[in-house]
């Protein structure tokens, strides 16, 4: 059998040291639970809205919801940095919330009857898919998969609005609080 | 007739400036949050002031970090740290250079065994 050599015993040394150091720096900058509790919240809130039946109402509930709740994450985000002295991904995080959210009320409008209350659902779901690949998470992909099949269910519910948001915000809010209880601070 | 070129050992892929146990996990840190404030990074790495200023130093010298001093409106300014697009590539080309030698390894240990 080969020998290692003492520059490929080093080599083995330090990637396992880079790996150590990566998990240990991306345990503290796992900080998604806040945006996931804040449009949560306002998918809950647009479940009652739409239960209400005011069409006008729910028109101009999610672009004002979604600027402040963005501006509610972007301050979050800003307030947590400097707390803790470590850049927490400001930017995109909060990005994609904006962009996912208009993309699924969007969605769901031009969508066919039939596929438009799983829409919400997709888009949000694939909004985890890509931060759970970013940040190596398994809860995201967890709650991704469990919002991708609240989307089959959806299709099939009878009362589409008004499930399609609440199970969003409930499943939002749910992951949240769960990713909150597993965030490490320093 | 030519002869295929000896295919150059991956140590020489190392980078002097980056091969190198702190800097190394300075990197590892400011790639994956991109800034962090030097207290932090003291507390996380578990390094004395002296020790983690000269490596710091040493990744701006070459252009893989960038320093900035935050006044503060009371006590001493807190100085971030930043990663630079050059730092991150000479981070990533590390890794590589670090897995081509760990693959070099096995390629000869199934050499031997074969």
């Amino acid at each position: 059998m080969a020998e290692r050599t003492a520059a490929e015993w080093r080599a083995a040394e330090l990637l396992t040291e880079v790996r150590r150091t990566r998990e240990m720096a991306r345990a503290v900058a796992r900080s998604w639970w806040f945006p996931m509790v804040v449009f949560g919240g306002i998918a809950l809130a647009a479940a009652a809205i739409d239960a209400s039946g005011s069409g006008l109402a729910i028109a101009l509930w999610w672009p004002l919801a979604a600027a402040a709740g963005f501006a509610a994450v972007w301050r979050y985000y800003r307030m947590r940095s400097r707390r803790l002295g470590v850049g927490v991904s400001r930017y995109w995080q909060p990005g994609l919330w904006v962009v996912a959210m208009p993309a699924a009320v969007a969605g769901g409008e031009a969508a066919p009857a039939w596929l438009a209350p799983a829409i919400p659902y997709a888009a949000v779901a694939g909004c985890f898919l890509l931060l759970a690949w970013r940040c190596r998470s398994w809860e995201l992909l967890v709650a991704a998969a469990a919002l991708l099949t609240a989307s089959a269910l959806a299709v099939a519910s009878t009362e589409p609005g008004v499930l399609a948001d609440a199970g969003c915000g409930l499943v939002l809010v749910c992951a949240g609080l769960w990713s909150r209880a597993r965030v490490i601070l320093p | 007739m030519s002869q295929t070129p000896a295919r150059s050992h991956p140590a020489l892929g190392l980078d002097d400036v980056v091969h190198q146990r702190v800097r190394l996990a300075l990197l590892s840190v400011l790639v994956e949050t991109g800034q962090a404030e030097f207290t932090y990074l003291r507390q996380l790495l578990e390094l004395s002031d002296g020790n983690l200023g000269k490596h710091l130093n040493a990744l701006s010298q070459a252009g893989y970090v960038e320093l900035r001093k935050q006044p503060a409106a009371q006590g001493r300014a807190r100085t971030w740290a930043r990663v630079t697009r050059k730092g991150r590539r000479a981070f990533r080309d590390e890794l590589t250079a670090l897995e081509e030698l760990i693959a070099n390894h096995r390629r000869t240990e199934q050499h031997h065994d074969g």
